[in-house]
């Protein structure tokens, strides 16, 4: 035995925290429920070919690895979009859709470790498969904000697009790609010669708001061919959201999300006090075509631990605690029983002196003796 | 209210001028006093180490920081980088005695060892050279490893070359050059955009791009 503390990465929740998550949990299946989506569980070890072929990622040192009977590689699953698209593809092959399923559970990333980035978490999300117009990703960003009002935790979602990348670098080359996923915007410079293509791409950071965003940067379409869909997309999607009173929503450009399956519509989640996105998602229409069903779809994940560190929520108590000498303990039972059966909340505690009870926790005491 | 994370000790100095010429002025307890933090106009200054500049703006403690290019190599931080400041140039180099002849050096049976404060990016280089390699890794005066025969080489930053040529070493190859960057935290440049690009503004037409 090396020590007793769990190890870096993975941690104890205690009845308060847990409380908090709880609630973040049942937030996202209730709204995801009210949007007609139903509950999916998949298991948590999958090929590792399924996982690598879904995530479709260079680097798989993050995914934890175990060995089968049979000798098969299996992984333990990094996040659950590349596992519903396995599912839907062999369960609910020739559907057209759209399916609607949500999922709530454990992901494992094997990450060096740092402080609030744990290798083991809980993401609970949704995906929208078999619609492809934009109404669909619409109901995704409506369906997040719902989830942050009803958990009354201002949200701030930061939509972008997947083809905004590609579209740059058709002009640049490949060289640029590095340093923008790594938020590198200085470097950049020295692999674009282009001063019209540098002015956007220098400026992509800050290129947030709503649909003035996308007049604003009109403009780089004759520069950038590859722009002319996507912002036209984007165009559509905010002013939608906006007309339909969802306020949370704004354009960022420089939004860009580190799973390769997406191919529209993307965007993350902040809130205030978190250095970290708390939710993330966007259009992944070719991840199915991969498992050989060529289906669109839409979806969203939420941190659930990031979220219940943003959350304030008192911690339960008992309604009532019962304390009891030896002699009184068939009557302190019948009461409790009693209680219990009205719905409240008991705890029975064999004690000698009333002074006992003085600590603990319980909305109500009382003391048979 | 934006939180700005310094680098303490050289880089302290040109900070604070750049930052005047910008009309950014740092509060008087920091500058006068040994307090590491304080409020000057909007903004929240908090000084530490340069190596943990990164960390506070990972973590959104810090909204924006300055922190060394060379830092940001080592660590690999999931922060924006968004503008060179110019100030605290230096070069990363590895650096060999000045009678050593490279060819022979890096041909012979043995493992060269590196000593260096920067094992990632030292790593990285020879790595990418097909050089073996050992890091031993220190954590100051680089320079004294080669000269006592605890190292063979070193990989750190020069800007002068002083000290380098002070203890009889020379630079072999140059592996980058680094100078102070503006950092900004994921969230912090969604949630409070506007705060930033006009901080960022600031600097920008106070520094003659080069």
């Amino acid at each position: 035995m090396r020590y007793l503390t769990p190890p870096p990465g993975f941690k104890d929740y205690l009845p308060k925290e847990v409380e908090k998550i709880r609630l973040v949990e049942d937030t996202i299946r209730k709204v995801s429920e009210s949007f007609g989506y139903r509950e999916v569980i998949t298991p948590t070890l999958e090929y590792a070919d399924v996982i690598q072929l879904g995530t479709n990622t260079k680097d798989d040192t993050i995914l934890y690895k175990v060995i089968d009977r049979d000798g098969a590689l299996l992984s333990i699953r990094p996040e659950f979009t590349t596992s519903i698209a396995r599912l839907v593809t062999t369960r609910y092959k020739g559907e057209r859709g759209p399916l609607r399923f949500y999922y709530i559970g454990k992901v494992f990333r094997n990450i060096p470790f740092q402080p609030l980035m744990q290798k083991e978490f809980t993401q609970g999300g949704a995906e929208l498969i078999g619609e492809s117009s934009l109404f669909g990703d619409i109901e995704i960003i409506s369906l997040i904000e719902e989830i942050f009002e009803r958990l009354n935790l201002p949200i701030h979602i930061e939509v972008s697009h997947a083809k905004i990348i590609p579209a740059i670098i058709e002009i640049t080359g490949p060289s640029i790609l590095e340093a923008i996923k790594n938020g590198d915007f200085v470097s950049i410079k020295s692999y674009i010669n282009d001063k019209n293509i540098l002015s956007f791409v220098e400026e992509l950071p800050f290129l947030s708001g709503g649909k003035e965003v996308i007049k604003e940067v009109q403009g780089y379409v004759k520069y950038i061919p590859g722009l002319e869909e996507p912002l036209k997309q984007l165009s559509t999607f905010i002013s939608n959201l906006e007309n339909l009173g969802y306020k949370r929503t704004k354009i960022n450009l420089g939004v860009v999300r580190d799973f390769e399956y997406y191919t529209g519509i993307t965007f993350e989640g902040y809130v205030e006090g978190l250095g970290l996105p708390v939710v993330g998602g966007g259009r992944y229409d070719g991840l199915l075509e991969r498992f050989g069903v060529p289906l669109p779809a839409t979806g969203f994940a939420i941190g659930i631990e990031r979220v219940a560190s943003r959350i304030s929520k008192e911690e339960s108590e008992p309604d009532l605690v019962i304390g009891y000498t030896e002699e009184k303990f068939r009557e302190a039972m019948s009461l409790a029983q009693e209680k219990r059966k009205e719905g409240l909340k008991i705890e029975t505690i064999l004690c000698l002196k009333e002074e006992e009870l003085k600590d603990r926790r319980g909305r109500s005491k009382i003391f048979l003796c | 209210m934006l939180a700005l994370a310094l680098p303490s000790g050289r880089m302290l100095d040109d900070c604070v001028k750049l930052f005047e010429s910008a009309g950014i002025y740092f509060p008087k307890e920091i500058l006068e006093s040994r307090r590491l933090s304080g409020t000057s106009g909007d903004l929240n200054f908090l000084v530490c180490k340069p190596k943990d500049v990164p960390i506070y703006v990972e973590y959104g403690t810090a909204d924006i920081g300055v922190v060394g290019k060379d830092v940001l190599l080592e660590g690999n931080p999931q922060v924006y980088e968004l503008y060179d400041l110019g100030i605290g140039r230096c070069k990363i180099v590895v650096a060999i005695p000045n009678d050593a002849k490279p060819e022979e050096l890096f041909s012979k049976d043995d493992i060269i060892r590196v000593a260096t404060k920067y094992p990632k990016i030292a790593r990285e280089f020879f790595n990418k050279k097909g050089i073996s390699i050992e890091i031993l890794n220190l954590s100051g005066s680089i320079e004294l490893a080669p000269v006592t025969g605890i190292a063979d080489v070193i990989v750190d930053i020069v800007s002068t070359g002083r000290t380098l040529r002070e203890n009889n070493l020379k630079v072999w190859e140059e592996i980058a050059i680094s100078s102070a960057r503006l950092i900004a935290n994921r969230a912090s440049l969604h949630i409070k955009a506007e705060e930033i690009k006009t901080v960022l503004k600031r600097l920008k037409e106070t520094r003659q791009p080069q």
